[in-house]
C-alpha cells in the first residue's frame, strides 16, 4: 500500500493515461519481468508464471514467485532488467517513472502498464497483460474474478462508516475515487470521508475528529497498532480499528475478491454488535 | 594616567607582527601620531593597546594593573578605539552611532538613559556634527561619517583614544579639517589620542609627539621636529625630502 | 555649545510597534482559533458538546500555539545569526540544523523507530545537537570560532545531510515519501499539548539567554574587533548566541519539520518597518514570527476541504510580497 502512496504522492510525475509502448509485443513473449506485485499475481493467474524471469522485490505471492531473480524497488533496476534479455516488462502506471518507458524504448524492448486505481481496472488490467502474453484463458480468468467479486456484494440495512488510513502522521486517506472505495460500496458499507475528498489525500485532523467512522481500517504492513492507538487517542468517539491483509487489499488482481471477503467478515462482525 | 608596553609582541606568522615593544604613554595629555610603512605594524600596536588582539608575549599595564587583571567593560570606558574603515552592517542614525559608544557603562538589560544620551550629544557637539544627529550614516560624506565615529569614541568620555589611519579616505580639505578637531579633541577633553597616520605633514603639524615603525618595530619615539629630517626620512622611510620652512613650521617636500 | 539632550532625537518608544505586533499576533490567533477544516459551533462548544470540544482544545488550540511557538522561534533565531554572522543572508538552519534534524528523522524512519510514538522528534533533535557541535569544532581555530568557516560548514553539512537523508529514503522498506515532504515542508498535524509546552519552555529560555547578551550582541554590527574594543567578550558571545539559537531551532524542526522563510524574511522585515538594534529586534522578531506562521498554518488547513497543504509554501506566499511592498516603500 504504502508503495502506491510513494507514487500517488510523487504524483506530479505520475501519468493518467496508459502507455502502450512501441514497439508491440512479439509473439509468445517467453521471458517476462513483472515490476508490481498485482501484475505478478495476474501472470501467475493466467498460467504463465514459468514465463517469468524476474519480478520486483515485493511480488511475494505465490510461492513461486519469492525465488524468482528480484530487479528492484521503488527503482527498479535498468541493468539487471536489460540483463535477463526480457522480451515483454509488465507494470503499473502509477509504478512506473516516464524514465522506465523512454529506457526500455531505447533497448527496444516492449512495456506494457496496466491502470491500477480501481477495481474496474482489474477485468482491463487481465484482458491487456493476456493480449501482451497471448494467453489463451484471458476471457475466462477475467470473467473468474468478476463472478467472484459478484458475490460479495452485499447490501446493508445500516451501512457502516469506513475510513481506511494508509499513514496516520500526517493522516492520509483513502478517497471516494479509489479502488478503497469501491471495495466499500461492493461490500455494503460507505466511505467515510465527505463526497469532496479523492484520490489520497492528507486528511485534516479536525475533520478526523468531527466525523469519525464506525470501522477505521488499516493496511497491516504500513501501519502499525500503536501508530493507530496514538491516532484514535486524539478523540473519544468509540469505534474499531481493524487490520486488513495489506497484500489482497492493495494488490488489484486475481486475490482482490479475498479482500472483499475480509471486508465482508469485518462488517458482518460489525452489524451483529450494532 | 599611566599606559605601558614591555616587550609586548604579536606574531601574524611568516615574520609579520609586532617584536618586542616598549612604549610608555603617561601623565600629561597628548596628540601622538603613529607612523611607518605599510606593513610595519601599526595597526598591531594599536589593537594590542585597545585589547583588541592579546600579546604573544611582554606585559602590557594600565594604571599599574596588568590588562588581564582589567575586567573588559571596566578598560573599555578608558581606553578607546577606532578601527580603520568601520562599516556597521546595518543602516543606523548617526546619534543611535554615537550613543553605542556608551556601551561599556550599561549593565546586561540596560538601556541608555539621559546622561548617556547628553554625553553623546556633548560629543556630537565638539566634533562639529550636532546637526548629523538624525542622518543615516549611508546619507553622509565620508568626512561627515568620520567625525561621527569619532564622536562615538568620545561619548565615553576615555582617557586613551587609538585611531587605527582616520585621515585616510579623506579630502584634502577634510584632512586638515580632522587633524585640527584631533588637536582640539587632546586640549580640552585632557585625553591622550594616538593615531596611525600616513601623511607625515599633517601629523607633524599638529601633534606633540611622533612614533615612527619599522618592521614591526618602534624606530623613533620624538618631537615632530626631531623626526621630520631629511636624513630620518632616508633611512626609514626610504624617502628623498627637503626641508622648507613654510608659516612657522618644516615642512618635507619630496626631492625630485 | 553642547546640544540639549532633551531635544536629541532619541528612539521612539518601543511600546509602539511591540503594541503593534501584538496586536497583529492576537488577531492571527483568533483567525487561527475561529477557522478550520471544521466549522465549529461556539454554541455546541459551550453547551459541553465533546466533540467539539475535543476539536478546539485538543486539535485547533495546540497547533496554533504551536505555530506561534515555532514562528516567534525561527525568527528570533534567524535574527541572532544574522546580527552575529553580520550576514544578511543568514538563516536559523544554516549551521547544518536542519540537515542534522531531517538526517536524524530520516535515519529514525529507515530503522523503523519512526514505529515508537515520540522517537522521531527525539532522534531528530539529537541529530540537531550532533549537527551543532560538528559544526562548531570544524569552525574553531585557536580559541577563535571564525564565521566564514562556520557558514562554509554549515553549507556543508547541510548538503553531507542532505545525501545521508536520500540514501536512508531509498533504502527504508516503506520508501516513506509522507514523511520526507512532511519534513521538508513542515507540518503541524497533530499537535500535541506537550510539545506546547516542551517549545514554549524552551523559546522563554532561548530568549532570556539572548536578551541577557543582547547588550552584547549589538555591538557585533560594528564588527568584532571594534566589539572587543568595547569590552564584548566576543568568543563567549558567539558560543552562547550560536548554540541558544542552534539548539531552539533545531527543537522546533524536531517538531514541526522545516518550515523555511521565517526565520530569513521576518527579521528583515521587521528591521524595515522599525529601525532599531537587536534588543528591540527580538521580542519584535518574534511576535511578527509568531504572526506570519499562525497565517500561514490557517491558510495551509482550510484552503482545501478537509486536507492540508504544506505550510512552507505560505510562509513564503505571505511573507515575500509583503517583504517587497516594504522594500519599495523604504527607499
Amino acid at each position: 500500500m504504502s508503495r502506491r502512496i510513494v507514487f500517488v504522492l510523487a504524483a506530479l510525475l505520475a501519468f493518467s493515461c496508459e502507455r502502450a509502448a512501441p514497439p508491440p509485443p512479439r509473439a509468445a513473449a517467453k521471458r517476462i519481468v513483472s515490476l508490481a506485485p498485482s501484475v505478478t499475481e495476474i501472470v501467475y493467474a493466467l498460467g504463465a508464471g514459468d514465463m517469468l524471469v524476474a519480478t520486483d522485490d515485493f511480488s511475494d505471492f505465490p510461492e513461486a514467485a519469492k525465488r524468482l531473480p528480484k530487479v528492484g524497488g521503488v527503482q527498479p533496476n535498468l541493468e539487471q532488467i536489460v540483463a535477463l534479455k526480457p522480451n515483454l516488462v509488465l507494470s503499473t502506471v502509477i509504478g512506473s517513472s516516464p524514465n522506465l518507458a523512454k529506457a526500455l524504448n531505447a533497448v527496444r524492448i516492449p512495456l506494457v502498464s496496466v491502470r491500477h486505481d480501481r477495481v474496474s481496472d482489474i477485468r482491463v488490467a487481465i484482458a491487456r497483460i493476456g493480449a501482451a502474453i497471448e494467453a489463451k484463458d484471458a476471457a475466462s480468468v477475467a470473467a473468474d474474478v468478476e463472478r467472484r467479486l459478484e458475490a460479495q456484494k452485499r447490501t446493508r440495512t445500516k451501512k457502516p462508516r469506513v475510513l481506511v488510513a494508509v499513514w496516520t502522521d500526517p493522516l492520509f486517506v483513502g478517497g471516494r475515487d479509489t479502488f478503497a472505495n469501491d471495495l466499500f460500496e461492493l461490500t455494503g458499507a460507505e466511505n467515510a470521508v465527505p463526497p469532496s475528498v479523492t484520490g489520497w489525500p492528507q486528511y485534516s485532523l479536525e475533520s478526523f475528529v468531527a466525523n469519525p467512522p464506525d470501522i477505521l481500517i488499516y493496511p497491516d504492513h504500513s501501519v502499525t497498532r500503536a501508530q493507530i492507538d496514538k491516532l484514535i487517542a486524539r478523540t473519544s468517539a468509540k469505534f474499531e480499528a481493524v487490520p486488513i491483509d495489506e497484500n489482497r487489499f492493495t494488490r488489484l488482481g486475481p486475490r482482490t475478491p479475498e479482500a472483499a471477503a475480509l471486508l465482508n467478515e469485518i462488517f458482518d462482525r460489525w452489524e451483529r454488535t450494532h | 594616567m599611566t599606559l605601558t608596553m614591555r616587550g609586548a609582541a604579536y606574531d601574524y606568522g611568516e615574520g609579520r607582527g609586532l617584536r618586542a615593544t616598549d612604549l610608555t604613554l603617561a601623565d600629561a595629555p597628548q596628540l601622538i601620531a603613529l607612523t611607518g610603512p605599510n606593513g610595519s605594524g601599526k595597526s598591531t600596536l594599536l589593537k594590542l593597546l585597545a585589547r583588541v588582539a592579546a600579546p604573544s608575549s611582554g606585559e602590557i599595564a594600565f594604571e599599574g594593573k596588568r590588562l588581564r587583571e582589567w575586567p573588559a567593560k571596566e578598560y573599555a570606558k578608558r581606553i578607546a578605539y577606532l578601527p580603520q574603515d568601520p562599516d556597521p552592517s546595518f543602516p543606523m542614525r548617526a546619534i543611535d552611532v554615537v550613543v553605542s559608544g556608551r556601551a561599556p557603562f550599561l549593565g546586561r538589560f540596560e538601556w541608555e538613559g539621559d546622561s548617556d544620551y547628553e554625553h553623546a550629544a556633548n560629543a556630537l557637539a565638539m566634533c562639529d556634527a550636532a546637526h548629523l544627529a538624525e542622518r543615516y550614516l549611508d546619507e553622509m560624506s565620508g568626512g561627515e561619517r568620520k567625525r561621527v565615529f569619532l564622536a562615538r569614541v568620545l561619548a565615553a568620555q576615555p582617557k586613551v583614544i587609538l585611531l587605527d589611519e582616520p585621515l585616510s579616505a579623506l579630502d584634502i580639505s577634510h584632512v586638515q579639517q580632522f587633524s585640527a578637531l584631533l588637536r582640539d579633541v587632546v586640549d580640552r577633553t585632557a585625553s591622550t589620542v594616538v593615531f596611525a597616520s600616513h601623511d607625515l605633514n599633517w601629523a607633524a603639524a599638529y601633534c606633540d609627539r611622533m612614533l615612527v615603525m619599522q618592521e614591526g618595530r618602534i624606530a623613533l619615539d620624538a618631537s615632530p621636529r626631531e623626526v621630520m629630517q631629511p636624513d630620518v626620512m632616508r633611512t626609514l622611510f626610504g624617502f628623498d625630502a627637503q626641508a622648507v620652512e613654510a608659516n612657522g613650521r618644516t615642512w618635507l617636500v619630496p626631492r625630485v | 555649545m553642547g546640544t540639549d539632550a532633551l531635544t536629541l532625537p532619541r528612539p521612539r518608544p518601543l511600546a509602539v510597534p511591540l503594541a503593534a505586533f501584538a496586536l497583529a499576533l492576537l488577531i492571527a490567533l483568533a483567525l487561527g482559533i475561529t477557522f478550520g477544516a471544521t466549522s465549529l459551533s461556539w454554541r455546541a462548544l459551550a453547551a459541553g458538546d465533546e466533540t467539539a470540544r475535543q476539536i478546539l482544545l485538543l486539535i485547533r488550540l495546540p497547533r496554533v500555539l504551536l505555530a506561534a511557538i515555532v514562528g516567534a522561534t525561527l525568527a528570533v533565531a534567524g535574527v541572532t545569526f544574522q546580527t552575529l554572522l553580520r550576514n544578511p543572508l543568514a538563516d536559523p538552519f544554516i549551521l547544518g540544523v536542519s540537515g542534522g534534524a531531517a538526517a536524524g528523522a530520516a535515519i529514525a524512519t529507515a530503522t523503523r523507530l519512526s514505529l515508537i510514538p515520540g522517537a522521531v522528534p527525539i532522534v531528530s533533535f539529537l541529530g540537531a545537537c550532533a549537527a551543532i557541535g560538528a559544526v562548531l569544532v570544524l569552525a574553531r581555530r585557536r580559541d577563535y570560532t571564525d564565521p566564514t568557516r562556520l557558514l562554509l560548514s554549515g553549507l556543508v553539512l547541510n548538503a553531507f545531510f542532505s545525501a545521508i537523508i536520500l540514501i536512508s529514503f531509498s533504502l527504508s522498506r516503506q520508501s516513506d515519501l509522507t514523511a520526507a515532504l512532511r519534513w521538508m515542508m513542515g507540518s503541524l498535524f497533530g499537535t500535541t499539548w506537550l510539545e506546547v509546552g516542551a517549545m514554549a519552555v524552551l523559546l522563554i529560555v532561548a530568549m532570556v539567554v539572548l536578551a541577557a547578551i543582547a547588550n552584547d550582541v549589538r555591538m557585533f554590527v560594528f564588527g568584532e574587533d571594534d566589539a572587543r574594543s568595547r569590552g564584548v567578550d566576543v568568543e563567549r558571545v558567539k558560543l552562547i548566541g550560536f548554540i541558544t539559537a542552534s539548539i531552539v531551532t533545531g527543537a522546533a524542526v524536531a517538531v514541526s519539520g522545516i518550515i523555511g522563510f521565517v526565520g530569513l524574511l521576518v527579521p528583515h522585515i521587521v528591521r524595515l518597518i522599525v529601525r532599531r538594534d537587536i534588543r528591540a529586534l527580538l521580542p519584535l522578531c518574534a511576535l511578527g514570527g509568531a504572526t506570519l506562521l499562525v497565517f500561514a498554518d490557517v491558510l495551509s488547513r482550510t484552503l482545501t476541504p478537509s486536507s492540508e497543504l504544506p505550510i512552507g509554501a505560505f510562509t513564503a506566499l505571505l511573507g515575500v510580497p509583503f517583504f517587497i511592498s516594504l522594500l519599495r516603500k523604504s527607499r
